[in-house]
């Protein structure tokens, strides 16, 4: 009984709170100002809001409530159902079951959610199917999907063969389709569009064939295009120079496939760019290779460059900077500071003031790593060409696949930590391709023994580790909120609440699969947590709250 | 109409109801190969990595020495670019080709022509085309490649190796040349002698904590990890981990039985046995050259 009348007790203030906001009319369009602070029946773009922390300000489900969270409902996401509307220029299947490697979106107590070539709204209450769009599009690579973008009354996704779709929020009905790049060329598209004013941003990647890659604004209306960004420099751009030819350039891959992150004040888009093409063997290519590997910020109007940080000059290893650039305002030495967190993949975390891109801090997340000889002053890791791939093979720490990797890191302001699932293992790099213009990959790697897979908070004014936790593989994917928790699988289909500012597990429930990013929002006083796992999503929510 | 022409209309035709066929069976995936069509009917057209048409072989191999003769010299060896023509792996004639068509009418148009005279036969150019399209597949879709173990070799030096081995690396520990090592040169190639060095392969159990996954029954092997289980009362159970988490613990037994018990702030105690921890620790401190030393030692063991 005691427990019962502490649980109560804890859920009064966030109940009283819920109950005072005004009732939701039905279908509101999404304003800019809703991008910048969500209203708390609202999840609208991929991290929650524009800066990239996934963290919410809900507190309904708190570290004191939290024990009390369960299932509210399951859906499973049946690729094979007709759908409601359907268009595109191919016959391309969608894949035969779903696989959920992006986040969901909620408005208007819909939730939207993709797959390659597919989207579906659901409802956000019961988990039934509202609509479900599919494109049928000419073959691509279609590996995974971020997610989508909303604004006003519609909603944005993009497919693999590099078409933005535009759909009513409410049918799925298509207003327009627009391709945006030449899957001929060996490009895939898999980003969350994130709307910024009047533009809508996209991202191409693809790192098989040896392409350059671009971002791109694109009007919310018509789909046309309003400004292009090359992420390797041209030639007459800043930083040419670290390319040897106009070839080696125009071949460099960079890939823009994760959700980029904004800051309204400052007017300044951050997108990052993936790996260096070829990517592990760059003989062909000698030079920093700019801007890949970067976290680059732009003007969204004009698509103009304000600054660029390289994470890793000259990568040769696989390592995109495309992990989330999150958005935080801090104390550094005293005085606030806008800054910019990067978890990065070759296991660094770059502290950056993201007004100027200069470095404040470079602190390794991991130990182990063995591919740098040092930090320079400018905050960039000296590369040990030592440990490039070889064809005798080259012990490095961490593999490709990185110390972290593309899923979501979180970051709370009220705990001042950065979370982040990290893995620390060895492999060895085998050089293959021996030819002086190798293409594609050029290297493979034998994997050697695991170390350790941990979540990991960081206080982002040291970059000290200030608590630790044991997981599996994949766990990442993270959330975070006001309610003092954390949120994420734990790398063996466990769906996990972590203390913020302990560690401790105080909830979790067993999914059918690995999660992939988890969302929040209140909708009839009552806060959801909803997350996906393989072709299912799972909603919980507190029992006795209605 | 060549006979070119006309295989390629009917791969045009096979592709196109090939496709209709898919995406009726819903089938697909990631990296597939074409899915399987009916089994009566035409052949379905192969998609490589799901997007590129396969092509037959034989007209790749016929048409390596054409493009040899015809377009290597502007075009550089494989395709690659050359002092006066431009790669043709990622040429967006050669990407957006199809059947040596788009090709062959760009040899005919007046920007080539400007530059090189070529008349061939169409045969000729699906042929070279193919070959291009064969070297684009393999740009893109060979991600890894085929390692060079005599290149692991030329790197060590077997002295230096043994004197690590009897040494610094302390692999005296575990292993002798005329016990557990012997004649190890012979059973393997050296990169695989290499990667068994940084990565010993258990034969049975994963590494790693948590989701070891399925083990044989019967007693574990000499190099399986094991798991002591200590529940509050002091009670043990020693067996393979199978799955270890915050809050679960599964062990299987001798007999193939396996066990679970629910965990709660780390009780019951799970306690781990790796007898390969010290290769992983000492990867920590490995340096390449012992690497490739050690390797040209153990490929001395034969």
């Amino acid at each position: 009984m005691k427990s019962i009348i502490k649980y109560l007790l804890l859920c009064v203030p966030a109940l009283l709170m819920t109950n005072a906001a005004a009732p939701v009319a039905r279908a509101q369009a999404v304003s800019q100002a809703d991008l910048i602070h969500p209203k708390p029946d609202m999840w609208p773009t991929f991290s929650g809001d524009y800066s990239g922390k996934r963290y919410s300000p809900l507190r309904q489900i708190n570290s004191g409530t939290v024990k009390g969270l369960t299932l509210a409902w399951i859906s499973r996401v049946n690729m094979q159902s007709p759908p409601t509307y359907s268009d595109g220029p191919g016959n391309q299947p969608p894949n035969a079951t779903a696989n959920n490697s992006g986040s969901p979106l909620e408005v208007n107590g819909i939730l939207y959610m993709t797959e390659p070539n597919a989207l579906f709204a659901i409802d956000a209450r019961t988990g039934r199917e509202v609509w479900h769009y599919q494109w049928k599009g000419v073959p691509a690579e279609s590996l995974g999907n971020r997610g989508a973008g909303i604004y006003g009354d519609w909603i944005y996704f993009e497919t693999p063969d590099c078409h933005l779709i535009s759909l009513d929020l409410k049918t799925g009905k298509q207003r327009w389709a627009k391709q945006f790049a030449d899957v001929k060329q060996d490009h895939w598209c898999s980003d969350a569009p994130l709307i910024i004013k009047n533009h809508v941003i996209v991202g191409v990647g693809g790192d098989f064939l040896d392409m350059a890659n671009y971002a791109e604004a694109r009007d919310p209306e018509t789909g046309d295009l309003q400004w292009h960004f090359w992420t390797t420099a041209h030639q007459g751009d800043p930083g040419f120079n670290t390319w040897p030819s106009e070839k080696a350039a125009e071949h460099g891959g960079g890939g823009v496939w994760t959700p980029p992150s904004y800051d309204p004040d400052l007017n300044l888009l951050y997108i990052t760019t993936g790996n260096v093409e070829p990517t592990m063997v760059g003989v062909s290519r000698p030079g920093d290779n700019l801007y890949t590997s970067c976290v680059v910020a732009l003007n969204p109007d004009t698509g103009k460059m304000a600054w660029y940080f390289q994470m890793s000059p000259h990568d040769t290893h696989d390592w995109d900077a495309s992990q989330i650039p999150v958005l935080a305002d801090g104390v550094i030495n005293g005085q606030p500071r806008k800054l910019l967190l990067q978890a990065y993949r070759g296991g660094l975390f770059f502290v950056l003031d993201r007004a100027t891109g200069k470095d404040i801090s470079t602190t390794p997340f991991v130990e182990n790593l063995n591919w740098y000889k040092g930090i320079a002053p400018n905050g960039q890791p000296i590369p040990d060409t030592t440990k490039e791939p070889s064809a005798a093979g080259t012990l490095t720490s961490p593999p490709s696949g990185g110390a972290t990797g593309y899923p979501s890191p979180a970051f709370n302001p009220d705990t001042g930590l950065f979370y982040v699932g990290t893995s620390q293992q060895f492999t060895v790099f085998y050089r293959t391709d021996l030819d002086p213009q190798p293409e594609g990959y050029g290297a493979t790697e034998h994997g050697a023994g695991s170390i350790a897979s941990e979540l990991r908070a960081i206080d982002y004014k040291t970059g000290k580790i200030v608590w630790k936790r044991a997981l599996g593989r994949g766990a990442q994917n993270l959330l975070t909120t006001a309610g003092g928790l954390v949120f994420g699988g734990d790398g063996y289909n466990n769906y996990v609440a972590w203390d913020a500012k302990t560690g401790v597990p105080l909830w979790h429930s067993g999914l059918l699969g690995n999660s992939s990013n988890s969302i929040t929002y209140m909708l009839d006083g009552k806060q959801y947590v909803v997350v996906a796992a393989g072709e299912y999503f799972y909603a919980f929510s507190l029992q006795g709250v209605n | 109409m060549s006979t070119n022409l006309k295989s390629a209309a009917l791969l045009i035709c096979v592709a196109l109801a090939h496709s209709t066929t898919a995406l009726a069976q819903g089938g697909g995936g990631r990296g597939r190969f074409g899915a399987a069509g009916a089994s009566d009917g035409p052949p379905p057209v192969q998609l490589l990595g799901g997007r590129f048409k396969a092509y037959p072989q034989d007209a790749a191999d016929r048409g390596l020495p054409l493009y040899n003769t015809n377009c290597g010299y502007c075009h550089g060896e494989r395709a690659k670019g050359g002092k006066s023509g431009p790669d043709l792996v990622t040429s967006d004639v050669s990407l957006h080709d199809e059947d040596g068509v788009g090709i062959g009418e760009y040899l005919k148009g007046a920007k080539h022509q400007g530059v090189a005279k070529l008349d061939l036969p169409q045969s000729t150019v699906y042929d070279i085309a193919v070959y291009i399209h064969s070297r684009i597949t393999v740009a893109a879709l060979n991600r890894g490649g085929d390692t060079h173990p005599d290149e692991v070799l030329k790197a060590g030096n077997a002295d230096a190796g043994k004197a690590y081995f009897n040494g610094a690396g302390g692999c005296t520990k575990c292993h002798s040349v005329d016990g557990n090592l012997k004649g190890v040169g012979a059973k393997y190639d050296a990169v695989t002698l290499q990667d068994r060095i940084v990565m010993p392969q258990r034969g049975g159990g994963r590494g790693g904590r948590g989701g070891f996954g399925a083990a044989p029954a019967g007693p574990p092997g000499p190099l399986a990890i094991t798991a002591t289980v200590t529940l509050a009362n002091g009670q043990t159970f020693r067996g393979i981990p199978v799955r270890v988490t915050d809050f679960d613990v599964t062990l299987r037994f001798d007999d193939g039985s396996t066990q679970t018990w629910a965990r709660n702030n780390g009780v019951p105690k799970v306690d781990l046995t790796d007898p390969l921890a010290g290769h992983i620790e000492i990867m920590k401190t490995l340096k390449d050259s012992d690497m490739h030393n050690l390797t040209a030692f153990l490929a001395t063991l034969k």
